[in-house]
């Protein structure tokens, strides 16, 4: 590991001609919209990110080459998201309400109910115009022939406080080389979280918007508290709290202030000894109480997981059109939802290319993977419990120049774009790239390093 | 005596009651004591002490009283119950919740003896509905369990020829193979204690009846409410706490009510609150900080206050 980085030079970019790649074309040749950010990092001269990085939370380092976007596409993916991510909101509002899409046959009973992440407990907690997911993640993939939507995070997403981390680590950095791009200025995640929580306010008052965090001793705590302060959040933990008189209050040295915005990191489980686990001493006893009253906006809301079930993936198209009378602007890696006996066919014929995935479990089985038993015993599991299970096809992705030990080399690169909804929806994206050369038919789904995304002018 | 199967279950035609064809009116006054064996510095609980109000009943007054003084704020919990939250930020060591209601109930609708085979496909019908799911599957009380299929073989336990009948079977069967056994389980023990001793409280009849009924498919509900018990009547159960019954589904019917532990008084109940179990009903739940051990007694008085005038 060098100790130094510099003259960092993209035309020895050793990439796969086969595998198309964002920076250069089949032929080898640099991408119009890549060219000024070449310039810049021939002259680069910059300590290695080992040393630069103070690691709040990933154990990895972020990677200094950032993804680029041309504005053009940035605009559909955009656009794409903010569709999604309403859709999202109103299926929950409904599935916690009338339910009118199961019962106009659009999404089987059985997929929404049998959903570890529907919470009976919720319903008619969620008024139609509320915004039970503010804070969303949508993992996208770049593939050959455009975006395409791998996974909705809906539930409690992680990856903000990386995102802040690494937005302050490479600032610094690459400052001069953003400008010679003329990357666009997107906001920061932190103020754009911030905004976002503060438009949800129950009432008008200047708001108090409180991250809810387990505790000093939950792996990501580190990364609660950088985000809180980042965001101008209180960071409490549920003794800090208490419901009186139908609102949520914070203890104080000199008396207690109301919280009319809990961004919470804690699981719907230990979330309210009341409403769910009892034994949970995470959460705020009366908080449900406090959340159906209105006085405090609860956020993403309890029961929100059931919108990310890889269950209910497969229907989200649905509820796009359904909902907002609209074709899907971003189309989703091919799901087989096992529910539909058809589907479950395709995924039984097509096991040996498909990756397997089960509700409620952590499990993914990849398919291409497996031994001739190991399929028997999938395809016994499938065929017993199909409503659980969906099967996806690994999509192809392109490949970005990713720093690896001082050199430039192909990584295969997914998008989490945070989708942030508050009165307007603000669309904050962000890059992972997979370290290891990209194996075939598992893109996607490997232990993944940060990196940052600027929307460049689309080239001339 | 063998028992009358069930509320309501004369068919019709055969010359009701007199009593039953007109509301009752009840005043309920229900008291919850707690005392901890040291001082509690703060406590939060939910209170689900409010009766129903539907088609069936009408509340006439309600009021919650604690000593210490709180103002217990109500919303609605996912079941359509009414919850009340309590809140007392200030230091304790007994807590008392009174809660008085006034209530009329009308009686239930004569049932038929039976329905049809039909039926069944009606009820079937219903498994993978959205709106009753948690009333068709196993809830955290309410579940299958070894010991619940060796009790069904045991007691040949079925699904009869129409689903009313079968409910109505399978309420008498309970009642027949339980003797009500105070302090023989907890309101949160699993089924498994009544089904191996073979005695218990009527959360536990309902818990059993409830499985069993989801595993035929009947969208089946826990009720916990009040029962009224006058000194001529026969019931184990005593009418100085709170009672649990069963709700089933019933195509053409609604929700019937079923009474497995004590099946001779119909149309007697003042229903509080609905649920997958009593986990969803408990009348009083909370959490609190300090206090070390608690001694909870529960005082119910329900009072026939005779029907509404006119």
């Amino acid at each position: 590991m060098p100790l130094r980085i510099s003259g960092l030079d993209l035309d020895a970019y050793d990439f796969d001609p086969a595998i198309p790649d964002e920076a250069m074309t089949p032929a080898g040749e640099l991408r119009t919209h890549w060219r000024p950010l070449a310039r810049a990092l021939r002259e680069w001269d910059a300590p290695s990110m080992m040393r630069a990085f103070v690691a709040a939370d990933p154990g990895e380092p972020p990677d200094d080459i950032p993804l680029l976007l041309p504005e053009s596409e940035w605009r559909v993916l955009e656009a794409g998201l903010q569709q999604r991510v309403k859709a999202l909101n109103r299926l929950l509002a409904d599935l916690y309400g009338d339910a009118a899409i199961v019962r106009d046959g659009v999404v089987p009973a059985a997929v929404v109910r049998g959903s570890p992440q529907f919470r009976v407990e919720m319903r008619g907690a969620v008024r139609p115009r509320d915004v039970p997911a503010a804070v969303c993640r949508i993992d996208v993939a770049r593939t050959p022939t455009g975006f395409r939507v791998l996974r909705d995070n809906v539930r409690c997403p992680a990856g903000g406080a990386p995102m802040v981390a690494i937005g302050r680590v490479l600032k610094e950095r690459l400052g001069p080389a953003r400008d010679a791009c003329a990357a666009r200025d997107t906001p920061p995640y932190a103020s754009a979280l911030s905004e976002t929580l503060r438009e949800l306010a129950p009432g008008n008052a200047d708001p108090r918007v409180a991250l809810l965090t387990p505790g000093r001793y939950n792996a990501a705590f580190a990364a609660h508290a950088l985000l809180a302060e980042a965001a101008g959040m209180e960071l409490v933990t549920g003794p800090d709290l208490f419901v009186e008189d139908g609102q949520v209050r914070l203890r104080g040295a000199r008396g207690s202030r109301r919280v009319h915005v809990l961004y919470r990191q804690v699981d719907d489980d230990f979330l309210d000894p009341l409403a769910f686990r009892p034994d949970s001493v995470l959460g705020v006893a009366g908080l449900l109480h406090a959340c159906r009253l209105g006085n405090v906006a609860v956020l993403n809301a309890p029961g929100s997981g059931v919108a990310d079930d890889p269950a209910v993936f497969p229907f989200v198209a649905d509820a796009i059109r359904y909902y907002l009378a609209e074709e899907p602007l971003l189309p989703d890696v091919e799901t087989w939802a096992c529910v539909r006996p058809d589907h479950l066919e395709h995924a039984l014929d097509h096991l040996e290319e498909l990756i397997i995935e089960q509700r409620g479990n952590n499990e993914v089985l990849f398919g291409p993977g497996l031994s001739a038993a190991e399929r028997g015993a999938c395809a016994a599991r499938l065929r017993a419990a199909p409503d659980g299970f969906v099967a996806r096809q690994a999509p192809p992705t392109t490949t970005a120049p990713c720093l690896l030990d001082g050199r430039l080399r192909p990584g295969a690169v997914t998008l989490p774009c945070f989708v942030l909804q508050g009165r307007g929806t603000r669309v904050v994206p962000g890059a992972l790239y997979h370290p290891a050369p990209p194996k075939p038919g598992t893109g996607g789904f490997q232990e993944p390093r940060g990196k940052e995304v600027w929307i460049v002018p689309d080239a001339a | 005596m063998k028992p009358a199967p069930s509320v309501a279950m004369l068919p019709a035609g055969t010359g009701l009651p007199e009593a039953t064809s007109v509301s009752l009116r009840y005043e309920i006054e229900h008291v919850s004591r707690y005392r901890y064996a040291s001082r509690a510095s703060r406590c939060v609980m939910a209170l689900r002490l409010r009766p129903l109000e539907d088609s069936r009943q009408r509340l006439l007054a309600f009021a919650i009283e604690t000593d210490p003084p709180t103002r217990p704020g109500r919303t609605r919990d996912g079941f359509g119950n009414a919850h009340h939250l309590l809140a007392l930020q200030a230091e304790h060591d007994a807590l008392s919740i009174t809660a008085r209601a006034a209530v009329e109930v009308h009686p239930s609708d004569p049932l038929p003896t039976r329905l049809t085979a039909d039926d069944w496909d009606t009820v079937r019908s219903w498994t993978d509905r959205f709106e009753h799911w948690e009333f068709t599957h196993a809830s955290a009380l309410a579940r299958p369990t070894p010991a619940l299929d060796a009790f069904v073989r045991e007691f040949a336990l079925a699904p009869l020829e129409d689903p009313l009948s079968s409910v109505t079977a399978l309420s008498d069967a309970l009642h027949g193979a339980f003797t009500y056994a105070p302090g023989a389980t907890t309101a949160e023990s699993p089924i498994e204690h009544i089904l191996t001793s073979r005695r218990g409280v009527c959360q536990d009849y309902a818990h059993v009846m409830i499985a069993i009924a989801r595993s035929w498919a009947i969208p089946s509900r826990y009720v916990s409410g009040y029962l009224h018990v006058t000194r001529d009547d026969y019931s184990p159960v005593p009418g100085n706490a709170m009672h649990a019954w069963v709700e089933c589904l019933l195509p053409g019917l609604g929700w019937v009510a079923f009474d497995p532990t004590n099946p001779g008084l119909p149309d007697r109940h003042v229903r509080v609150a609905v649920g997958r179990d009593y986990r969803d009903v408990s009348p009083t739940r909370g959490v609190r900080q300090g206090g070390d051990a608690e001694e909870l007694a529960v005082d119910v008085s329900v009072r026939a206050d005779g029907p509404p005038p006119g």
